[in-house]
């Protein structure tokens, strides 16, 4: 469903602009805030950029099938008297409504992705002379082109494809589709035709396409509406794989028809039926998993039943606490207070100290099990907790977050105290095994100010980014990657404060915890 | 986002020089698997009536600015236009056909031709 209601004409506008090209820095930080901040703008944008889109390859589909039916039908300058290409071509009339259909459905994913403004940026200059497109490149996947072969939108005859690595599938105007798979070269014929000069492709040719060609160093390939694979090796030979169908493989006078599940191995001795082998060949771009964000937002406004509670029997929304910490304290925590009027949860500290496990029974080392989020081992994650007007500890006292397995395989960082009173670091550190490893102090925080603290894992590493919210200053740190928790399928994370080495207890205000789990599910 | 490794090639190209932050790109790439739903047959049928109902010079523009790599300021230039002209007139066909689509597909879906 479209929705354009309640869409202000400013944000149209900027829409438009970022289309155009028109947007210089500053516009795409606002029309980037507005898009964060309300989804339906979101969709609208989606919207557009599909329109945006559609035409493209509407306005394009219209002009090459244009050009193909001049050039079947002008050869005496007749086209204009011509009847309606349905009439007179039936066959190219249903090529060419369909093949447009089916490239845009590949196509609009490509173009879709928020940079498709080629078509209004490009500098002014001659008309661009006639082009006879006979293939677009309409997916590609992790693509490295060789050199400057990069190829963009309709292709014409003669262009040589080098893709380095990666996946790239391209579509002839007769509607065969090709997957290459890099290392490969393959030079454009024709819309119906290719020479494979190194590597892989496999072909899908629909009915309409029937004899599209595939030729290689050592001989050529017909197709006869069918899937197939060809590769060709290093010394030229070539090796033909028949998915379904027919297709005949050739070289010089040599003619082998091969059908379903047949391999044949072409040099320049000829066409030899080989042991059927379908191994190697990649038929189709699967789609990389969609990543979704699972996340639990405690806002501390509601006492959630069945969940760790505090002295008056609240739930707090936070589950488990880090296996090996709190063993001591009982099933109502003395140590918490849940305020949901003021929508936060106090956490008073107690001396315990992660390096070296000090006292760990007695731990506050609270959060939740990221399997309950969809957790499974690799996925990326964060927590994150807001708080304000943190207090004063004394001798190493630290509070902030955690990830680990058990009271003595952790990656935690937060702010510790440090020997002037009043002042924290912040820091991160490995701890696997009981002792801190690694350290990273960085940056100073002062009593009393407001914090926001968030403790990642993106691409398997593991950063605190701190942000100051009174100082108004951000800091991120990262140590040295430890792969201790790297396998681990059953990760907890959260937040933790202890006095440690110190005898007096502050009181913590925890005002918000996030957790995020990025989970991969198949792509739709 | 089976469409973000899609957008990382066309990043890589180097044509639009600014670009969205990775948390907006994941976030429209949710709107896009949500909007996907839709047929694309239907949005194109759709699209290509709509089309048909421009006035003729509105078409023309369209094919000139969407169907040629020269771009807008080529397309200005053999126009004796500007521009900015030319990309205010863009603007104003777009919407149009972007309302025309969604009133064609809510009176299909009024019809029931849409499930």
């Amino acid at each position: 469903m479209t929705t354009t209601g309640g869409i202000p004409d400013d944000l149209k506008d900027l829409i438009d602009d970022y289309l155009a090209g028109l947007l210089d820095e500053a516009g795409m930080g606002r029309l980037e805030q507005r898009l964060l901040a309300d989804a339906e703008a979101r969709r609208y944008f989606v919207a557009y950029c599909r329109l945006h889109t559609d035409l493209h390859l509407e306005v394009r589909a219209r002009q090459v099938g244009a050009r193909a039916l001049r050039s079947l039908g002008e050869p005496n300058g007749e086209a204009a008297a011509a009847p309606t290409p349905g009439a007179r071509y039936p066959r190219l009339r249903r090529l060419l409504t369909s093949w447009p259909i089916k490239l845009a459905a590949a196509a609009a994913v490509l173009l879709m992705c928020f940079g498709v403004a080629w078509m209004v940026t490009s500098p002014a200059g001659l008309p661009p002379p006639p082009r006879r497109e006979v293939a677009w490149l309409v997916n590609a996947q992790n693509c490295q082109w060789e050199g400057d072969t990069e190829p963009w939108g309709g292709m014409q005859a003669g262009t040589v494809l080098r893709v380095e690595r990666g996946l790239a599938e391209i579509q002839f105007g007769s509607g065969a589709r090709v997957v290459l798979e890099g290392p490969a070269a393959l030079e454009l014929r024709s819309g119906n035709g290719a020479r494979l000069l190194r590597g892989k492709l496999t072909a899908r040719v629909p009915g309409p396409a029937s004899g599209f060609e595939v030729l290689s160093p050592q001989g050529k390939v017909v197709d006869l509406g069918t899937e197939f694979g060809i590769s060709v090796d290093d010394d030229g030979g070539t090796n033909v794989r028949v998915f379904a169908g027919k297709v005949k493989a050739s070289a010089g006078d040599d003619l082998v028809s091969l059908t379903e599940n047949q391999s044949a191995h072409i040099d320049n001795t000829g066409v030899t039926l080989r042991p059927d082998d379908a191994s190697g060949f990649i038929r189709a771009i699967v789609p990389p998993p969609v990543i979704v964000p699972h996340a639990l937002t405690l806002d501390f406004r509601r006492p959630r039943p069945g969940t760790l509670e505090d002295k008056g029997g609240r739930g707090t929304g936070l589950t488990h606490r880090l296996p090996g910490t709190g063993d001591r304290i009982g099933p109502r925590d003395g140590n918490l207070v849940l305020d949901p009027d003021a929508g936060r949860l106090s956490l008073t500290t107690t001396d315990s100290d992660i390096n070296r496990q000090v006292n760990l029974g007695a731990g506050e080392y609270l959060g939740v099990r990221l399997a309950d989020l969809g957790f499974t081992g690799a996925e990326d994650f964060a927590v994150s907790a807001a708080l304000p007007n943190i207090p004063a500890l004394r001798g190493v006292g630290q509070f902030g977050l955690y990830a680990g397995t058990r009271g003595d395989r952790t990656i935690r960082g937060g702010v510790i105290s440090k020997a002037e009173p009043g002042q924290y670091s912040q820091f991160l550190v490995n701890n696997n095994g009981g002792r801190d490893s690694d350290a990273h102090f960085v940056g100073l925080s002062s009593v009393g100010d407001d914090l926001r603290l968030t403790l990642r894992r993106t691409g398997g590493k593991y950063s605190l980014a701190v942000d100051n919210e009174t100082a108004g200053g951000s800091t991120t740190l990262a140590i040295r990657h430890s792969d201790f928790l790297d396998d681990e399928r059953d990760l907890y994370v959260g937040l933790f404060g202890a006095n440690s080495r110190g005898e007096e207890r502050k009181t913590l205000v925890i005002k918000e915890v996030q957790v995020t789990v990025w989970t991969a599910s198949p792509a739709r | 986002v089976a469409r973000l490794e899609v957008c990382n090639f066309l990043r890589s190209r180097g044509r639009q020089r600014l670009y969205f932050s990775d948390d907006l790109n994941l976030l429209l790439a949710e709107a896009q698997e949500e909007v996907a739903r839709d047929e694309l047959d239907e949005r194109r049928d759709a699209l290509a009536a709509c089309v048909a109902k421009l006035r003729q010079r509105d078409r023309q523009l369209l094919d000139e600015c969407y169907g040629h790599e020269g771009g807008v300021t080529e397309v200005a230039g053999r126009h004796g236009r500007s521009p900015q002209s030319v990309h205010n007139s863009l603007r104003r066909i777009r919407r149009a056909l972007f309302e025309c689509i969604r009133r064609t597909l809510d009176r299909r879906e009024r019809r029931g031709v849409i499930a």
